[in-house]
């Protein structure tokens, strides 16, 4: 069966304000994925363009379109998806998927927002709409829900407030040395402990921030261990990094429903479904981009991942093992909380992660040393929609 | 159609968006005895339409998991106290008035406020339910 490979990324640097326009952020990006991947702007097929806000905050409409232009590759087939926070990597899958089915040969798939657009009650409402009505009726915010769930998780597993800011700190360290990252700048856990509060327990440096950016992959097939055997074989230095498996599932909608606070149904069924299809475990995964819009999340769905049990992710975070030299480090690049969440790229920007992780292409301070698989967990909403991607260098 | 607290029954025309019953109001199934709160177009568990729902007012429930959110959308209160409680199986979250819940507590709601600006309807909020109420 041909591989589905990711032969080059790239992506501009998230920032809390980018001048550029939201067809220009994107276009940027898709300029260095197509370089890094060595291929033409004529070789591309199709067209996946990733944005959750674009229209809500008075972007670009018909933003697949007007990229193709901007891009100079009319002709190409070419969509918008989304899916709220998750939208990056729903348009990762949905490339993925064009060339897997063999509709498109050279897949290019751009995530991109501009969140200081608007100003700062326009986008928290704009968010906040994706919520069940009943929800927006009682001011529910994106916030609001992570810090119900982080009192839970700190009450039911006697969990300190120390725990949610050693993964703010941790990740903010991760940032430092990340050259697209939004915040490349250390803050230690008092730091985070003192910062104000946004939704008890939750403080400013439990939640991401908001973002201007795009992050750009090609997506392709290699045909050679069908067609040729393993003399046509490059050695596996040369070879693209792969897709090894990709997955999603939807949740709840409202957030209430769920029976559990501290369950995030989408996250775990979405990463059963990856390791299923990949036929390996948690075990197995040496790096991991995990979707901490708030820090309560990356201990929970590492938990719901099943790389921790329920209730120990946190201890795990305090004792340094999802720290870069950990047994499994998270959020390499910082995350959502230090590299940044402009909404439609967050999810191309964990893969451009992890393909850099896994070609071993990065600074010695920020390279996961020898990592040949790595997953990415990108969220929407609070877990109406899970989507997993598994890749192998 | 809004407002209307001694309704007991919502037919098809009264639902959809802005058709949202009173904030201590969930539905019920007269076909499968299925109870939920978020409004929703047909039972989660049977599939019944609308003109098989009912809706009731909520007595008491326990407060699961609280918040004090600081930073609010502009219309909306800043702090904004929340409870999500779970009424013998009804699962909610909504706006706290009084003393400030725990998790555990026994909540009910109460009182007419106003929940986020623009709002032509006054709705009740959660307040904690003293011992011996």
């Amino acid at each position: 069966m041909a591989q589905i490979t990711l032969p080059g990324v790239g992506m501009t640097r998230f920032s809390s304000a980018d001048d550029r326009s939201l067809v220009d952020l994107a276009a940027t990006a898709c300029r260095r994925a197509v370089g890094d991947a060595g291929v033409e702007r004529g070789d591309v097929t199709s067209l996946h363009v990733g944005t959750a806000l674009a229209e809500a905050l008075g972007q670009q409409s018909g933003l697949a379109n007007a990229l193709a232009g901007a891009l100079g590759v009319e002709g190409v087939a070419a969509d918008r998806v989304e899916n709220t926070s998750a939208t990056g990597a729903t348009a990762v899958h949905r490339g993925i998927e064009a060339v897997a089915s063999g509709a498109s040969d050279v897949a290019l798939v751009v995530g991109a927002e501009r969140m200081s657009a608007a100003d700062t009650s326009a986008v928290t409402d704009a968010i906040s709409r994706l919520t069940h009505t009943r929800e927006y009726a009682q001011g529910l915010t994106l916030p609001s829900f992570g810090g119900l769930a982080a009192g839970a998780y700190l009450d039911r597993y006697d969990a300190p407030r120390e725990a949610l800011a050693a993964v703010a700190a941790k990740n903010h360290r991760n940032a430092v040395a990340n050259e697209v990252a939004q915040f490349r700048r250390e803050v230690s856990v008092e730091e985070a402990l003192g910062s104000p509060v946004v939704a008890e327990p939750l403080r400013l440096y439990d939640c991401c921030p908001m973002s201007d950016g795009a992050a750009a992959v090609i997506v392709t097939r290699d045909d050679r261990d069908e067609v040729g055997g393993g003399d046509r074989r490059d050695s596996d230095d040369d070879r693209p990094v792969r897709v090894a498996a990709h997955a999603s599932a939807t949740g709840t909608h409202p957030v209430a429903e769920r029976p559990d606070p501290l369950a995030i149904e989408s996250v775990r069924v979405a990463g059963e479904r990856l390791f299923d299809a990949a036929g390996v475990g948690p075990d197995d995964v040496d790096v991991a981009c995990i979707h901490d819009a708030f820090t309560v999340l990356e201990l929970i769905e590492l938990e719901e991942l099943g790389f921790h049990e329920s209730g120990t992710a946190w201890r795990a975070t305090m004792e340094g093992e999802t720290a870069m030299d950990g047994a499994l480090p998270v959020n390499p690049g910082g995350g959502l909380k230090a590299r940044g969440h402009p909404l439609g790229a967050t999810g191309v920007s964990q893969i451009v992660e992890l393909v850099w992780q896994l070609r071993g292409d990065l600074p010695d301070e920020r390279r996961v040393d020898g990592a040949t698989r790595g997953l990415a967990v990108n969220v929407a909403g609070f877990g109406n929609n899970s989507v997993c991607t598994m890749l192998e260098a | 159609m809004s407002g209307d607290d001694s309704r007991s029954e919502t037919g098809a025309d009264d639902r959809g968006h802005d058709g949202d019953p009173p904030a201590d109001h969930a539905f019920g199934c007269r076909e499968c005895g299925r109870r939920w709160y978020y409004t929703k177009p047909q039972c989660p568990d049977c599939g019944s339409d609308p003109s098989a729902h009912t809706t009731e007012q909520l007595g008491e429930g326990t407060a699961q998991a609280v918040t004090r959110v600081e930073v609010t959308p502009g219309d909306v209160r800043s702090p904004n106290r929340l409870a999500l409680a779970d009424f013998d199986g009804v699962r909610l979250i909504a706006q706290v008035t009084g003393d400030d819940p725990a998790a555990g507590d026994r909540v009910a709601f109460a009182g007419s406020f106003t929940l986020r600006g623009g709002d032509d309807e006054r709705q009740p909020r959660l307040r904690v339910v003293e011992d011996g109420e």
